[in-house]
């Protein structure tokens, strides 16, 4: 019999690993449309990539104020696009809470985090860690970056020169790939 | 690769949690095994169709996923009940109910053949909203599935136009119940497979009276003005611009082949307004009649694009049907495209006009051919006298003409008389001329040669002046030297007389010491001998 806390244990892995799934999947997903919260999430990627995060990073815990570093960076965007015309009372927009920008900026780091990974795949090499390598990892790699790049599946059936079913195939071995890279390193270990 | 130990462990996924952990224990090594197990889980979550909760399980069996969006999955399902195929679209997570509901009034209240219809709507455990399946069946009975505009390319310049214009009929249908789309792509129309209609879906997007997201769009479509309309006080006139633009991009798709603005999360860059569209992505060109109209669907300025999508049917339905368009204001325009939609009755036309014009010309002609000839009678018979007396004036001119020629031939030979003259007056200067140039050659050579005698001179000149200034140089030392050897001979003599002076002092002490030695000697001859011996010690 399963003792009730080793059923804890494992019901709680089983739901970080959930949650590492849908996040890798739907930062995976062709994002066809946006909403304002992907807006938002877009400007925060860029709010990563313009290095801020990483000094905030080195310094102590209390000191570090997310809110107001991305928060500064949204409005500053957001008032140059507002140069280019006629834009939106910056009162009217309700940014984000902390949390919420918290979530954003680990998802933007995820972002990078897949883009590097996709990288690697695209030079013909899986991540030593994983114990089942993918068999055509260039493949799968140049499938992820068009995918990434906003083409459907078949656009990039048609640009890689494949069928459509090898397409989604290479796709979702690749997203699995991730999924499971991404497991081993938060820690994740079955049963 | 994975599959064998995948499938091999997904065969063990019914066993029971203890029969697992005891393969973990006897078979293969943990960490191999631990990962394949992560393999199976994602493979797992990955295939499964998901559940749609107790009272969606309990009605709908989901078949088949159709699409994947960033939020949602679109399902092809059964309805169990009344035992029909619809299509669900499955939220991810449970803050979709909110938006499920929202979708579903938004897009529940439009009735158009051009927009998909939402038959239910589920905000439970799991939330997803029940629409009408685009599908058709073929002649053999087999149910084909619509796909989007996307995926399906028109097969014509008309055919894409055409969708375009259906598209418009059906948000026209939307605005008139204050549904605004916001996210017209060729992605979000799907098209029918058999009759090839085109029906708009996605209102999830959309703004209305049940409220909107501030922003919404797809990267690549977005109106210029996308990030400006919220809490706008002529956000209803902007909005109704946004999805005229959302038309203008879709047609620029289904054109082109690519989408009017760059596809990135740059947002300015996205916004920029699409270059002009030449050719299709066939490399055709395009009418410059739908350039016009593409160019106002997709004008920057809002206010300059049509009013309403029904302006946009309008247009397209006229492009199509060759009628005249808001652009073709020209009479002979006008004229044209009437010929082009009704070629019989224009060719009768031409024909008839042509025929009379024909008749009235001939009938023209005949009268003028009249007026002709009596003016051509008229005008013979006062040629007729102008030749009588342009005959008497020949007669007289010819007269002429003989006296003329006869001066002529005297004149002829006085001038063949002066030409030799001339001749030999000529030939006589030549040789003048002959004779001067002979001269003046001669005196021309003379010159060179004095004037190198000059040279000569004058370089003697030059001889003669520097050895007359060494003379004069010479001379005056010389002079100097002159004078100073006569200032020396004066000295010399003023010497020597000073010398002759003493000297004869000098004979007039020798003779008084001689006559002093004569007298010595005379008193003592050897004492005599010694001082003559040494007359100047005596000194």
């Amino acid at each position: 019999m399963i003792q009730p806390e080793q059923r804890a244990v494992d019901d709680t892995m089983a739901a970080q690993f959930e949650r590492i799934i849908r996040r890798v999947k739907r930062s995976m997903n062709y994002r066809g449309s946006y909403s304002t919260q992907d807006i938002l999430g877009s400007l925060v990627a860029r709010w990563v990539q313009s290095g801020e995060w990483q000094r905030l990073k080195t310094l102590p815990e209390p000191a570090r104020q997310i809110g107001p570093s991305v928060r500064r960076f949204l409005l500053d965007r957001l008032d140059h696009l507002r140069i280019r015309g006629h834009r939106i009372e910056l009162e009217t927009l309700e940014l984000p809470d902390d949390n919420t920008l918290t979530e954003q900026v680990e998802l933007a780091e995820l972002r990078c985090w897949l883009d590097l990974q996709i990288t690697g795949l695209e030079q013909g090499t899986c991540d030593p860690r994983i114990k089942l390598p993918l068999s055509q990892p260039l493949e799968v790699g140049r499938a992820l970056r068009l995918l990434l790049a906003g083409q459907t599946q078949r656009q990039i059936a048609d640009t890689l020169e494949m069928s459509l079913g090898l397409v989604n195939k290479r796709i979702a071995e690749g997203t699995n790939y991730l999924i499971v890279l991404q497991g081993l390193e938060h820690g994740i270990t079955l049963p | 690769m994975t599959s064998g130990l995948v499938e091999r462990l997904a065969a063990l996924a019914s066993e029971p949690r203890e029969r697992w952990r005891a393969l973990l224990e006897d078979e293969l090594d943990p960490e191999t095994l631990q990962q394949a197990l992560l393999w199976l889980t994602v493979e797992h979550a990955t295939d499964a169709a998901p559940s749609l909760g107790a009272a969606g399980d309990a009605r709908y069996t989901l078949v088949e996923e159709l699409d994947r969006g960033a939020t949602a999955a679109v399902w092809q399902a059964e309805d169990r009940v009344l035992e029909r195929v619809v299509a669900i679209k499955l939220f991810d997570d449970a803050s979709g109910a909110d938006r499920a509901i929202r979708e579903a009034r938004v897009a529940g209240d439009i009735v158009s053949d051009h927009v998909v219809r939402i038959l239910d709507v589920h905000d439970g455990e799991r939330s997803f909203i029940v629409m009408e399946l685009v599908a058709e069946f073929d002649e053999g009975g087999i149910r084909r599935l619509g796909r989007p505009a996307s995926e399906t390319r028109p097969s014509s310049l008309h055919e894409a136009i055409d969708w375009v214009r259906q598209a418009a009929l059906g948000i026209h249908e939307s605005h008139l119940r204050n549904v605004f789309h916001r996210d017209l792509n060729p992605r979000n129309v799907l098209i029918t497979p058999i009759s090839r209609r085109a029906q708009i879906t996605d209102f999830g997007l959309a703004a209305s009276r049940h409220g909107h997201c501030l922003w919404g769009g797809t990267p690549g479509y977005m109106a210029p003005e996308a990030l400006a309309v919220a809490g706008d006080e002529n956000a209803r006139d902007r909005l109704v611009a946004i999805d005229i633009w959302g038309l203008g991009a879709f047609a620029y798709d289904l054109i082109a082949g690519r989408a009017p603005c760059a596809r990135t999360i740059e947002w300015e860059a996205a916004l920029e307004a699409p270059p002009a569209l030449q050719r299709t992505a066939n490399g055709e060109p395009v009418p410059a009649a739908l350039r016009r109209v593409l160019a106002r669907l997709l004008d920057p300025e809002s206010l300059k694009r049509y009013r309403s999508a029904r302006d946009v049917a309008d247009e397209l339905a006229a492009f199509l049907t060759s009628r005249p368009t808001s652009f073709d204001r020209g009479r002979m325009r006008r004229a044209r495209l009437w010929s082009k939609r009704n070629p019989r009755v224009a060719a009768t036309g031409l024909v008839a006009l042509a025929l009379t014009g024909m008749v009235a010309v001939a009938s023209a002609s005949l009268a003028s051919l009249r007026d002709d000839h009596q003016l051509l009678v008229t005008e013979l018979e006062a040629r007729r006298g102008e030749r009588t007396q342009l005959r008497r004036e020949a007669t007289r001119i010819r007269d002429e003409l003989a006296t003329t020629e006869t001066e002529l031939a005297a004149r002829t030979t006085e001038l063949a008389a002066l030409e030799r003259s001339l001749a030999d007056q000529r030939q006589l200067y030549l040789d003048v001329l002959a004779a001067k140039e002979t001269a003046l050659q001669r005196a021309s050579a003379e010159r060179h040669l004095l004037l190198g005698q000059l040279e000569d001179l004058d370089d003697d000149r030059l001889v003669a002046e520097s050895t007359r200034r060494l003379y004069e140089r010479f001379w005056a030392a010389s002079r100097g030297e002159a004078e100073r050897a006569t200032r020396e001979r004066v000295r010399i003599q003023a010497e020597r007389d000073v010398a002759r002076t003493e000297l004869a002092a000098i004979t007039v002490k020798l003779e008084a010491v001689q006559r002093e030695l004569a007298h010595v000697q005379s008193a003592a001859p050897h004492e005599a001998d010694a001082v003559a011996d040494h007359p100047l010690q005596t000194d």
